[in-house]
């Protein structure tokens, strides 16, 4: 799970090379080590909220997600078998975990359409500066609303965990091809969104 | 393979291309046909723009403390109820036909000595005997504290932090290290028990500390 910018220095969570030095804290966590199930929390932390987040939609209920999943992991840390990266399997673990959330709050929210979760975000968005950057993410904000969640979830998994396409297999447990073509669905519902996707850079 | 075979396989590769996931043989195949197939470059610019907004659109970093205190609470809480023993498993009470002259006759004693010793009561009340109300409190319990230290600290720094705010330890660790101080009573009169746990999270030896809600016997 490698998020570097464009200078290669890691942005967000464990890069890549860290799959051994994660693999010592689950193992030391296995055997109770609550110095080393703390550094892995610390570690995973912010990729499992902004992940659970991206595919529920309520901040207050990916931040329960995460210790959910983390509760999972201090459980189940003699469980895993090594047979998939670390990242992978707690990712998994949050993927359903986050399908669970997504359909809880999708009965509220169909009995409640007019609170929907977006409609607070909004009036602060108009706040700032519309720069062609703001205006893009705004767009995209919108269209990632437009996929569903399993979309969303390869959408996230490719473009900012970095996740390979057999990984993201391993994560929401589907073949490969399916991944392929969710992604496909994704971007061209995305690009019907975002036109400034197809923009002048393209000829180049 | 077939350069329409070659098209539809790098389409789907594109996304994968430009998160540098791929293989060595499909990087080169992608280079190879991107560089002939103008859609196909226009869609690697698209992606590219995708990934640049996707990952622009970040969060703010916020503290993984205060949900890694709450985390160990979830595991506390259910190491106790591990801890307590399992409920027997509710028997279905049967009563064979024949009895059922013997067990109303039973009954009707059993009424009988309850009522005889209400009767009692009410004609002559013990002297002292309380009458308190549900809204009424109970009898004073001493304010308990559940504490985890830093890793590393010394048995010399976990008494100076315990004796610092007037209590004593009176149970732990559990597994995952956590204490619970009991406030002595001057202790708890003079300084709320909310003003005792700020100055024991305002400790740097303290990585948690909020009020106790495990009983003596250890259930919550």
């Amino acid at each position: 799970m490698a998020v570097r910018d464009e200078d290669g220095r890691a942005v967000v969570g464990p890069g890549a090379g860290d799959e051994l030095a994660d693999r010592e804290l689950l193992a030391r966590t296995s055997h109770g080590d609550l110095a080393a199930f703390h550094k892995l929390y610390a570690r995973y932390y912010h990729p499992l909220l902004r992940f659970i987040y991206r595919l529920t939609g309520d901040f207050d209920a990916a931040q329960e997600g995460v210790n959910d999943v983390m509760l999972v992991v201090w459980h189940d840390a003699a469980k895993f078998g090594g047979r998939s990266k670390l990242s992978t399997w707690i990712m998994g673990i949050a993927y359903r975990k986050s399908l669970k959330l997504f359909n809880k709050a999708s009965r509220w929210t169909s009995r409640f359409k007019a609170a929907e979760w977006s409609e607070n975000i909004e009036p602060q968005d108009r706040l700032r500066e519309h720069t062609d950057e703001t205006i893009d993410r705004d767009l995209l904000y919108h269209a990632m609303r437009m996929l569903s969640p399993q979309h969303r979830a390869v959408v996230e998994l490719t473009y900012f965990h970095g996740y390979s396409y057999e990984e993201i297999a391993t994560i929401v447990d589907c073949p490969v091809n399916t991944v392929k073509t969710r992604m496909f669905h994704a971007r061209a519902k995305l690009k019907a969104v975002l036109p400034s996707l197809s923009n002048d850079e393209t000829q180049r | 393979m077939t350069a329409a075979g070659d098209h539809s396989r790098v389409s789907e590769l594109i996304p994968w291309f430009v998160n540098g996931t791929l293989g060595d043989a499909e990087t080169a195949l992608v280079e190879r046909h991107v560089g002939a197939c103008l859609p196909c470059r226009i869609a690697l610019n698209e992606e590219r723009r995708l990934q640049r907004l996707v990952r622009t659109e970040s969060m703010v970093p916020i503290s993984t403390d205060s949900g890694f205190d709450a985390l160990l609470q979830r595991i506390d809480t259910g190491k106790a109820a591990q801890r307590r023993p399992a409920r027997p498993a509710r028997r279905r009470f049967t009563l064979p036909p024949l009895d059922l002259g013997l067990a109303a006759a039973a009954a009707f004693a059993v009424a009988a000595v309850t009522a005889w010793v209400a009767l009692d009561i009410y004609r002559n009340p013990p002297a002292d005997a309380p009458f308190t109300t549900l809204n009424e409190p109970g009898p004073s319990r001493p304010a308990r504290i559940d504490v985890i230290f830093v890793d590393g600290i010394g048995e010399r720094d976990m008494r100076a932090v315990v004796r610092g705010v007037g209590a004593t330890i009176v149970s732990g660790p559990t597994e995952i290290g956590r204490y619970t101080i009991e406030l002595e009573d001057e202790a708890a009169a003079g300084d709320p028990i909310d003003a005792v746990i700020a100055r024991l999270r305002a400790d740097d030896r303290i990585r948690f500390a909020a009020p106790s809600f495990i009983a003596e016997d250890g259930a919550p």
